[in-house]
């Protein structure tokens, strides 16, 4: 059956395009980004599976104490009571945490503009 | 030997080292390209199912068992993938009557079939063949073009070796009843 010549020849003789040069590099880096996106996906999925643990945990704890070990677990109807002796240092409080996030938004911006720099 | 180094490329992938799948890259795009040209006979929607097959064996990498070579793994893909592709443009193929197909005479189809000097001959056997559906186009192309034997056609195809070899008898009857049906 492997002898049909006439057949041989005519499916050799049919379209027989070459692909681009750059085929081979372009499949590569769409393979590249594939891998990008996998781990992507499975950073989510793990913080969403840690959320999602510790939540259940949280809840199961509060259940455990309230239902089971009958452990009192409302809060004080006025748990923080604040002088006014503490009020002049509210003020130095909201610029430490402001001057904190400030830092940490520069800290994010100049890593990206590092990465950036690093993958081209 | 081959199909070990090929195993252990496949290992180290799996492990992290993405740019070892440029061997396969470099190995298998071209046939894999030249196989779904014969198949689907337009050059950019050949070039995208090839694209299309290495990024599914990429992704399914993990699981390539060995249990054949990577190669026929590898043609699987290409193969399902042409076919779901000519499947969603909804081709239509002629369809021949069974009793036509079932007369036609052994002797008379392996002398049609090995008259390639005959030019008027080797015109209506290429007509013919572009009248076959795309499954008929794949049987004869993996197995009379890619040289591939019969139980590596019958893996890519995933059909049994015994179904191949009729199909492949019946497909060569076909060819002759089409060239016989034009000349009419």
């Amino acid at each position: 059956m492997n002898q049909d010549n006439a057949l041989k020849k005519i499916l050799e003789s049919r379209e027989k395009g070459d692909l681009p040069y750059d085929f081979e590099s372009r499949l590569m880096k769409k393979i590249m980004l594939e891998v990008k996106k996998k781990k992507r996906r499975s950073t989510v999925f793990n913080l969403c599976l840690v959320s999602f643990v510790s939540l259940a945990m949280m809840v199961s704890t509060y259940l455990i104490l309230k239902y089971y070990l009958w452990i009192d677990l409302s809060l004080p109807r006025n748990p923080f009571k604040f002088s006014s002796g503490f009020a002049p240092l509210f003020g130095f409080f909201f610029y430490i945490g402001f001057l904190v996030l400030i830092l940490l938004g520069l800290d994010t911006f100049f890593r990206k503009i590092k990465q950036k720099a690093d993958t081209n | 030997m081959e199909q070990q180094n090929e195993i252990e490329c496949i290992r180290r992938i799996l492990e992290g080292e993405t740019e070892q799948f440029s061997y396969f890259l470099q190995r298998y795009s071209r046939p894999i390209h030249s196989m779904i040209l014969r198949i689907v006979p337009c050059r950019e929607d050949a070039e995208e199912l090839t694209q299309d097959t290495f990024i599914k064996a990429f992704k399914k990498l993990e699981t390539y068992k060995g249990d054949c070579s990577f190669s026929t793994w590898l043609y699987r893909i290409a193969y399902n993938t042409a076919i779901s592709a000519i499947r969603k443009k909804r081709m239509t193929f002629p369809v021949l009557d069974e009793n036509l197909i079932n007369n036609v005479p052994d002797d008379a189809v392996d002398v049609l079939l090995n008259n390639e000097k005959d030019e008027e001959v080797m015109q209506n056997l290429e007509r013919a063949i572009d009248l076959l559906n795309t499954e008929e186009l794949a049987l004869i192309t993996l197995y009379y073009s890619d040289e591939k034997s019969i139980i590596e056609v019958a893996s890519i195809l995933q059909l049994t070796p015994d179904n191949i070899k009729v199909k492949l008898y019946r497909v060569r009857k076909k060819i002759y009843a089409l060239v016989k049906n034009e000349k009419r």
